[in-house]
């Protein structure tokens, strides 16, 4: 009897122990370095000081943070670089997307994706000081093509109003063949039967392009729209490497390139202000956390058709 | 060009030439100017690659001089001895070990976890899958402070394992290999379990080898993306021997302000490993990219 029941155990244990083995550590793990650093993180936006000698001071680091001069430019930076981004980069991909969707050579298209997507797979970092090199104001190769065709020089990341939109370009080089190929897709799953219709009915290209791609590329484009929109929203190593490297201070000229994650980082790691960093990094968080509800909202509504 | 010249070279040259002449003959203009639009966009892409090796194979005094010089008028190899004299081998190994041991955590994990939430059954499954999705609503960037708390009294302070262990499980990995998983007919399952097969064994046998195309495009994507790392290696790293390479990169240019002929060798030789990996692994890679846009 004893026997048979240890037997029993043996096989239910034997035939859930790959279960245990593989869920209990992940599980652990993402209650450690996810979900318990979020709740410490609240924590911390509570208190002022450094860690270890802090106070509770209620949400005075949230008060202060919504007059603070610095915070207002950080996020209206970050605005002004993912609208730039993608307003840029979006159509653009479109457009290249809809290009290589009518060649009609496999080998050709191949040839074409790879050149888009050379910049997806080199490293941030060492691409960023490329740019500086290319945008040097006076032995950039940007600026002596732009002289050699009697157009004037430009200061890129020197001027306080053409650093944003400097970097917001390397951005959109670096990963444009990312929603190449996203559009690429969306184009490959509409039915051909479609255009052929509208042919026959004498729509002209122009008209299939605005009656039958957009609207049903508009799941994909609202994809789109949150992943890179969330992806520059928290866009660090570009803005960072840009502006460290380029002989200014990171987030320079004069803060026209303070990001809210570059904000996140100086008052927290160089700074010190674990506690007011902390209130910022939340108001990340709940911004990125509506986007993925939107999100998810979208992509179920997507489905039903 | 004279017109001979050109039908030379289209004769020469299969494409894009042939097809644009057939497309000339149809008069479809916007067609050609999208073409066009298409190969200089794409050649564009490229430019900052071959400015980059050109350029780092020139001398200090070459690379700052007006006009640029098209090619290097005497090529060196001094500026890769310099940075490679610097340092620079460790912080590629470094970043070998680094991005490696991360790579395997994340392939191991998301395989096996994609197997547990799509094919087996046990109470709390799906709440469990969709606590582990909602982490994706975590930017880094914000547990980065929380995290190096936490990892001071640990001594993961300016350590290599320090890097690696807050991203050993991806979330979005775990969903590609479930989403793929899921796909598998239970038939194949249900015959080996009559067959007496545990959970490891159909995973092992059945149900990994056929998920290949998404663990190989889950591997090469987190490799890339684990080799890019800056922020976190920023926050923990704090001595020059365990810095990674995008830390070495930063280095270089701000202690000795933008010395660009080593700053362009440095980037050479942190690009061109991974532009080999993508060429090798291109099917993958695109796949992966493909998969990405299911995100959600």
């Amino acid at each position: 009897m004893v026997v048979r029941f240890l037997k029993q155990l043996k096989r239910t244990a034997g035939r859930h122990a790959f279960l245990l083995v593989v869920l209990t550590p992940a599980a652990l793990w993402i209650l450690a370095f996810r979900y318990f650093p979020i709740a410490y993180l609240a924590d911390l936006s509570l208190q002022t000081g450094a860690a270890g000698r802090s106070k509770f001071v209620g949400l005075t680091n949230y008060q202060a943070a919504l007059s603070d001069s610095i915070f207002h430019t950080a996020v209206l930076n970050t605005i002004e670089y993912t609208v730039l981004f993608l307003v840029v980069q979006l159509p653009l991909a479109l457009l290249i997307a809809v290009g290589i969707n009518s060649l009609r050579r496999q080998s050709v298209r191949q040839a074409v994706l790879t050149l888009y997507f050379l910049p997806l797979v080199a490293s941030t970092a060492a691409m960023a000081v490329v740019f500086v090199y290319l945008y040097h104001p006076v032995y950039g190769l940007l600026n002596y093509g732009l002289t050699s065709i009697g157009l004037p020089a430009l200061s890129y990341l020197h001027s306080s109003t053409q650093a944003l939109p400097a970097v917001a370009a390397m951005a959109v080089w670096k990963s444009l063949g990312f929603p190449v190929i996203i559009f690429l897709a969306g184009l490959l799953s509409i039915p051909r039967e479609l255009y052929d219709a509208a042919a026959v009915d004498g729509a002209g290209a122009w008209l299939r392009f605005w009656g039958i791609t957009l609207p049903l590329l508009r799941p994909t484009t609202t994809l789109l729209l949150v992943i890179q929109g969330v992806e520059s929203l928290r866009a660090f190593t570009p803005v960072y490497v840009m502006t460290a490297t380029s002989g200014s201070a990171a987030g320079g000229p004069n803060n026209a390139t303070l990001v809210w994650s570059l904000d996140i980082f100086q008052l927290a790691f160089q700074f010190n202000r674990f506690g007011y960093a902390a209130a910022l990094a939340m108001f990340m968080f709940i911004i990125v956390a509506i986007f993925m509800v939107i999100q998810v909202k979208t992509t179920r509504a997507g489905w039903e058709y | 060009m004279t017109v001979s010249s050109t039908r030379r070279l289209a004769e020469a040259q299969p494409w894009p030439w042939r097809q644009l002449r057939g497309l000339a003959t149809r008069r479809s203009w916007p067609r050609i100017g999208g073409l066009a639009v298409l190969w200089v966009g794409g050649l564009l892409m490229v430019v900052p690659f071959v400015w980059m090796v050109i350029s780092s194979f020139k001398s200090a005094e070459e690379i700052l001089s007006l006009p640029p010089t098209l090619l290097p008028k005497d090529p060196t190899l001094e500026n890769y001895r310099e940075i490679l004299a610097g340092g620079f081998g460790r912080y590629m190994l470094n970043s070998v070990v680094v991005t490696t041991a991360t790579t395997a955590s994340i392939v191991i994990s998301s395989a096996a976890l994609g197997f547990v939430f799509a094919k087996t059954r046990f109470v709390g499954r799906d709440l469990i899958f969709a606590a582990f999705l909602a982490t994706m609503a975590l930017p880094f960037e914000v547990l980065a402070i929380p995290l190096l708390i936490m990892f001071q009294p640990l001594g993961a302070v300016d350590q290599e394992w320090g890097l690696v262990v807050p991203f050993m499980v991806d979330v979005f990995a775990v969903y590609i290999c479930r989403q793929y998983m899921a796909s598998i007919p239970n038939d194949y399952l249900d015959a080996a379990r009559v067959d007496g097969l545990g959970d490891f064994r159909i995973f092992w046998h059945i149900v990994l080898p056929m998920s290949r195309p998404a663990i190989a495009a889950v591997a090469i994507l987190s490799f890339l993306y684990n080799w890019d790392q800056l922020f976190w290696p920023l926050v923990l790293i704090t001595s020059q021997q365990n810095a990674t390479v995008p830390l070495g990169i930063v280095d270089l240019s701000t202690q000795f302000g933008p010395i660009y002929n080593l700053t362009m060798a440095a980037s050479t030789i942190t690009v061109v490993p991974t532009v080999i990996v993508f060429f090798i692994f291109r099917r993958q890679f695109v796949e992966g990219m493909m998969m990405q846009g299911l995100k959600g």
